[in-house]
């Protein structure tokens, strides 16, 4: 097992973690006040969104720390889970609407 | 070694061939099979959107008020890592009462739902008013249903330690505890993510 795997991290980091999680929610709220530039601001949500389930997943959950099996396992499923939403929007495209 | 360096941070020495113990390697599994649980809904809510069946829509979301239940989660989620780091370092009684603040805070959560799900109904979005506000309800309410869940675990985890608290010994009970917190908390991040945000933008 690597060193990694047994470093925990210590209270203060957890800290930080959360401060940024608080930040990154305050910048999608102030986000929403930016108009004219949909697609930019869309983007930006988007990757802020994306920051947030990886510092939650790599540190709260450790993730970071843990065996890549872990990781693997949770990917597989999250990764099948993306698919299937991809693929709804392609498939709902071709459908009648329903109203 | 191996088991003096996992005991001293407060694991059991996990005899299987991955070094993962059963039960973690189980509730990781478990949590795969919830994204794809949680996609099928926020799918429902993708596909429906925009069908409001002549009534209300998303301009009812208060985005206000969301944002801070969503910081409010987050701070649980915080707590919850406290808790589970303090087990871990053998602070008994200090993992305690992180786990006492997480359950706080997920029921001040759940108020914030109840709420608005009480100002949607009487604003004439019900549950069955249309295909948006049934894809809304059924996918917003599984998660409260799944923070309730939470909570639920949270207090057995008090109870549990009610005699010399949520000892090293322990940890690992709090752990997988911890883990469904925080899976609560991601899958909020995606959920606020698309049905609150990016509808809002202009």
């Amino acid at each position: 097992m690597s060193n990694a795997e047994h470093q925990h991290p210590t209270f203060g980091t957890f800290v930080k973690i959360g401060i940024v999680l608080f930040l990154i929610t305050i910048l999608e709220w102030a986000g929403l006040l930016i108009n004219g530039i949909p697609f930019l601001v869309k983007a930006a949500l988007i990757g802020l969104s994306v920051a947030k389930f990886i510092l939650v997943g790599g540190y709260f959950m450790h993730l970071k720390w843990e065996k890549k099996l872990l990781a693997w396992a949770f990917g597989f499923g999250f990764v099948l889970a993306l698919l299937m939403a991809v693929t709804q929007k392609y498939v709902n495209m071709a459908t009648p609407t329903i109203h | 070694m191996a088991h003096d360096i996992a005991q001293a941070h407060g694991h059991e020495a996990a005899a299987t061939n991955t070094g993962i113990t059963n039960r973690k390697l189980a509730f990781w599994l478990f949590l795969a099979s919830e994204c794809v649980f949680f996609a099928s809904l926020l799918i429902g809510f993708l596909v429906y959107g925009d069908k409001t069946n002549g009534g209300p829509g998303m301009e009812l979301f208060n985005i206000n008020l969301t944002t801070i239940s969503t910081f409010v989660l987050l701070m649980s989620s915080l707590a919850m890592v406290l808790g589970v780091n303090a087990s871990q370092r053998g602070l008994a009684r200090d993992a305690m009462k992180w786990i006492l603040a997480t359950a706080v805070m997920g029921q001040i959560f759940l108020g914030f739902q109840v709420y608005e799900f009480w100002h949607f109904v009487h604003e004439g979005f019900g549950l069955t008013t249309s295909p948006l506000s049934t894809a809304f309800f059924v996918l917003t309410g599984f998660h409260g249903a799944h923070v309730f869940v939470g909570i639920l675990w949270l207090l057995s985890l008090l109870w549990h330690g009610r005699r010399g608290g949520l000892t090293a010994e322990k940890s690992e009970a709090v752990e997988v505890g911890g883990l469904y917190w925080h899976f609560v908390d991601v899958v909020w991040i995606v959920i606020f993510t698309v049905i609150y945000l990016l509808p809002k933008v202009h």
